[in-house]
């Protein structure tokens, strides 16, 4: 059962008492420490801190690519560390779209296959795919390369292809870690731009982590991380 | 999921000369072993067609209790078989012999062997015996020589005659009487098998027939020839059913080595094969696993957005065998066009095996290679390839 919150927007993702400790050498490095924490639907929330502070670790806690150490993370209301590691990956397919710093495209497939990958693994059909990818290309302003491999596109236009693959399948949220750190500021510019886009256009929910000041500025909320907690959560209205 | 095809395709033609050195090396492997494999089958089909053709023909007919004994008394009807062998399609010719033990002597020495009694036109159809004797050797009962005898060149090294030589010549009638009669040496044959040449001696029915004491129009053995190896079983069949009071023999059940031989030879190709194979396996698992760890971002990034680990393993498991598959498809063909070239003039071994050794086969190697072999190279090769693909799986999905 989703969770609701007063202004019938759904709470998607909450963590628990999320912690995670790294052994360093004796030392014990807490990169994510009593976390808790709510995403509702539609929102697009940026992560932010100093380097080291747990962006990443919070991200990948969240999108079950690593497990807590203490602590909870509830998808839609589901425990998502009680599931195995095999439904986990397809939980992870179904419902959570993902853009990296780098290395999102698979190198050996076209701009619109990259697209529409995700909804390959899904078993949508073609039709369908082919529908959604085209749909996508308009959005994201790259009709004309639907064809090239990802090695001929720009940093800027890599992401923005790993974005449109990302939420093809329409998931319940997209997580993003940096995805503006390899690119100049016009072309983080532009794909901010993309993502506030889509998110508004899609009703997709975005969070992402960034140390870059004007992608703070695209954000709606911000939530800071010191030393893996959390310092400050505030929304804005833009 | 016709992306995970595209993926793994794909993934061969990007890093080109990695994959064209793969396939080189696969189809390098596979061409060695498949000539290896169509040059034993040369070998052994040599022997199978040289023992066919100089020994035992394709069938050969027996009285039930006939044994290798040679028992004269032991005779068919001649008429009886000729109906029966003119009933089968696949039968080509015959040619109906008299079969006896006997003691050959000269002045100084005496060998044992085995008298067969022929017709000239008859046997010439279903042995090529007779084209063994050149002209310096005498011929195949075509002289005017009264009782002509053709023994082999061993036999008469054994014996100290030349052609022409008296050599007298003792059996047993059925009725068990000691006969002693003369014959002349008419040809010299020659063949690669020492135990033939020691034990076989040729002479002409008419004039063997008086001194057995049998009825006329009998024999004691009738060789067949069928159109070709394939239609022996069919053949053999046939007359079985036709004559259930004889005994009907196919080549290879005349002389039991020669189904070891071929036994042998299935055994022999099957385990080398094998084993090349399990060592091909190490190389193209080491290539995969070079080309799995270069992709391990990649790799990484794909399990993370949800491609789940069978369809890793499937993508990884068809790269394998695409690679493989192209490089045993190359080596295959290398092979063909290479047996057949050879096979038109031959292999001539001669520098290891001289023909005076006598082990039964010529020295010349016509090279052939058939579906069966192919259907197991392209069997194994599958096997191995997917054996290659279990470490670079391993390594991916760890
Ligand atoms: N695998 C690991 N082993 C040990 N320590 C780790 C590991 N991953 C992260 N850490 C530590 O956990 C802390 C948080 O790291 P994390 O990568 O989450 O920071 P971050 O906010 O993403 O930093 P950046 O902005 O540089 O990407 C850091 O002190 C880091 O050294
Ligand atoms: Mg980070």
């Amino acid at each position: 059962m989703n969770e609701v919150i007063n202004n019938n927007r759904s709470i998607i993702v909450r963590t628990e008492n999320l912690c995670k400790l790294f052994l360093n050498g004796k030392s014990e490095i807490k990169a994510t420490d009593h976390v808790n924490l709510s995403i509702t639907s539609g929102e697009f929330t940026a992560v932010v801190g100093p380097s080291g502070s747990g962006k990443t670790t919070l991200l990948n806690l969240i999108g079950g690519l690593a497990t807590p150490s203490s602590g909870r993370v509830f998808v839609k209301g589901k425990d998502i560390n009680q599931l195995k590691e095999k439904e986990l990956v397809k939980f992870r397919l179904h419902n959570i779209g993902f853009v990296f710093q780098f290395l999102n495209l698979i190198p050996v497939l076209t701009v619109e296959e990259n697209i529409s990958f995700i909804m390959e693994l899904q078993g949508t059909n073609k039709e369908q795919r082919n529908r959604r990818t085209a749909e996508l290309l308009e959005l994201i302003g790259m009709k004309d390369r639907a064809r090239s491999r990802p090695y001929a596109l720009s940093g800027g236009q890599k992401q923005r292809v790993a974005v449109a693959r990302a939420l093809a399948s329409k998931p319940l949220f997209i997580l993003a870690d940096e995805p503006t750190a390899n690119l100049d500021t016009e072309a983080a510019e532009t794909l901010l731009n993309t993502m506030l886009l889509l998110n508004e256009k899609e009703k997709v929910t975005f969070l992402f982590s960034t140390h870059d000041p004007r992608v703070m500025n695209k954000a709606r909320r911000l939530i800071t991380l010191e030393d893996g907690r959390i310092t400050k959560d505030e929304t804005y209205v833009r | 999921m016709k992306i995970i095809y595209k993926m793994a395709c794909r993934n061969i033609f990007r890093r080109k000369s990695r994959s064209s050195l793969l396939i080189i090396i696969i189809a390098t492997g596979v061409f060695a072993a498949s000539f290896v494999v169509a040059f034993i089958n040369g070998w052994a089909n040599s022997c199978f067609v040289e023992h066919i053709d100089m020994q035992t023909s394709y069938l050969q007919i027996h009285a039930n209790a006939f044994s290798d004994t040679n028992d004269v008394s032991e005779f068919m009807d001649k008429q009886t078989i000729k109906e029966a062998l003119d009933a089968v399609s696949e039968v080509s010719c015959a040619s109906y012999r008299l079969k006896t033990n006997a003691l050959l002597s000269t002045a100084q020495t005496s060998v044992g062997l085995t008298l067969i009694g022929v017709d000239r036109d008859e046997e010439i159809k279903v042995s090529s015996i007779y084209s063994t004797i050149d002209s310096c050797h005498g011929t195949f009962f075509e002289s005017d020589i009264a009782r002509p005898i053709v023994i082999s060149q061993r036999s008469a090294d054994r014996l100290n005659v030349a052609l022409k030589s008296r050599i007298i010549i003792s059996m047993q009638s059925s009725s068990g009487e000691i006969q002693k009669v003369q014959f002349r040496v008419g040809g010299l044959f020659q063949t690669n098998s020492k135990r033939f040449d020691n034990v076989t001696a040729f002479v002409q029915n008419t004039d063997l027939m008086p001194y057995l004491d049998i009825p006329d129009g009998v024999v004691h053995e009738v060789a067949v020839a069928v159109n070709n190896l394939q239609e022996c079983n069919k053949a053999k069949q046939k007359l079985s059913r036709l004559l259930p009071e004889h005994d009907v023999k196919k080549w290879d059940e005349v002389y039991p080595l020669m189904q070891l031989l071929g036994a042998w030879q299935k055994i022999a190709n099957f385990l080398f094969l094998a084993l090349f194979f399990t060592a091909l396996a190490f190389s193209i698992a080491n290539f995969m696993l070079m080309s799995v760890l270069e992709r391990k971002g990649e790799f990484s990034m794909l399990k993370k957005v949800g491609m789940g680990g069978n369809h890793i393993t499937l993508m990884i498991v068809i790269e394998t065998l695409f690679v493989t598959l192209i490089g045993t498809m190359i080596g295959l063909i290398l092979c063909l066009i290479v047996v057949l070239i050879s096979s038109k003039s031959g292999i001539d071994i001669q520098f290891i095996f001289n023909n005076q050794a006598g082990y039964g086969f010529g020295t010349i190697i016509y090279p052939m290679i058939n579906k069966r072999d192919f259907v197991h190279i392209f069997a194994l090769v599958s096997i191995i390839s997917m054996m290659a693909s279990i470490s670079p799986v391993k390594k991916v999905l760890k």
